[in-house]
């Protein structure tokens, strides 16, 4: 979903999201980026599934939010993203979940977040289960609880296949309530 | 009374690779990476290092 104001959202209904890639190298099941949103109003919750093309090119992950404004959100329900990365071969940084430079997961009020990823698992390096980072790369909520769980993917001499990744300035908060 | 409370957060990673890999961490925290909770909430982070 690239582009400023491209979005998948509900005026309170639930938003499921399921996202398959193919092709033959950087191919992501679910990417929102350039201002890319998914949304749920009222109390709808918000479902993200995205699995990574098993080619033997790089980066085929899961799901992928980037750049400033693309989030998954919700104004209450609870959020629950999972990702797959893909590759195989010697296909590399295939991450299951990536949040990055300014790319948010955020449920307001009391709605919880949940987040899965497993890394690829190709012989190539840098299969992580969840990546947050870049200044404003962010899993948050307002006081409901937060949940990431991430498993490193990798084969035979991978190396660098760490389960959850928090790196330069990326966080993973809940904030207080309302 | 006005009271706020903030959520709980739970970190959990399981490092991968086999054979002969290596730096496969659990979780990894670098360069200002965080996790926080606000006001009451608690944090759990546990992390299982990759197993060769």
């Amino acid at each position: 979903m690239p582009g400023t104001g491209s979005t998948i959202t509900s005026s309170g209904g639930a938003v499921s999201v399921t996202g398959q890639s193919g092709g033959t190298g950087n191919n992501t099941g679910v990417h929102l980026l350039s201002g890319g949103q998914i949304s749920a109003g009222g109390s709808g919750t918000v479902t993200v599934q995205g699995t990574g093309s098993a080619s033997t090119g790089d980066a085929n992950i899961g799901v992928f939010v980037t750049s400033a404004n693309s989030r998954i959100t919700s104004s209450g329900g609870n959020i629950s993203v999972t990702g797959i990365g893909g590759g195989s071969g010697a296909s590399g940084s295939n991450y299951g979940v990536v949040i990055t430079s300014g790319g948010e997961i955020t449920a307001d009020n009391s709605g919880t977040v949940m987040v899965q990823g497993t890394g690829g698992a190709s012989t190539g390096i840098n299969n992580y289960g969840v990546w947050v980072a870049g200044a404003n790369g962010r899993i948050t909520s307002s006081g409901g609880a937060v949940s990431v769980t991430g498993l490193g993917g990798g084969s035979g001499t991978s190396n660098s296949n760490h389960g959850v990744y928090v790196s330069t300035s990326g966080e993973i908060m809940a904030e207080c309530g309302p | 009374m006005i009271t706020s409370s903030g959520g709980n957060v739970s970190v959990t990673g399981t490092g991968g690779g086999s054979g002969a890999s290596v730096g496969n961490y659990g979780v990894y925290v670098l360069n200002d990476g965080q996790i926080l909770a606000g006001g009451s909430g608690a944090v759990t982070v546990i992390g299982q290092g990759g197993t060769p």
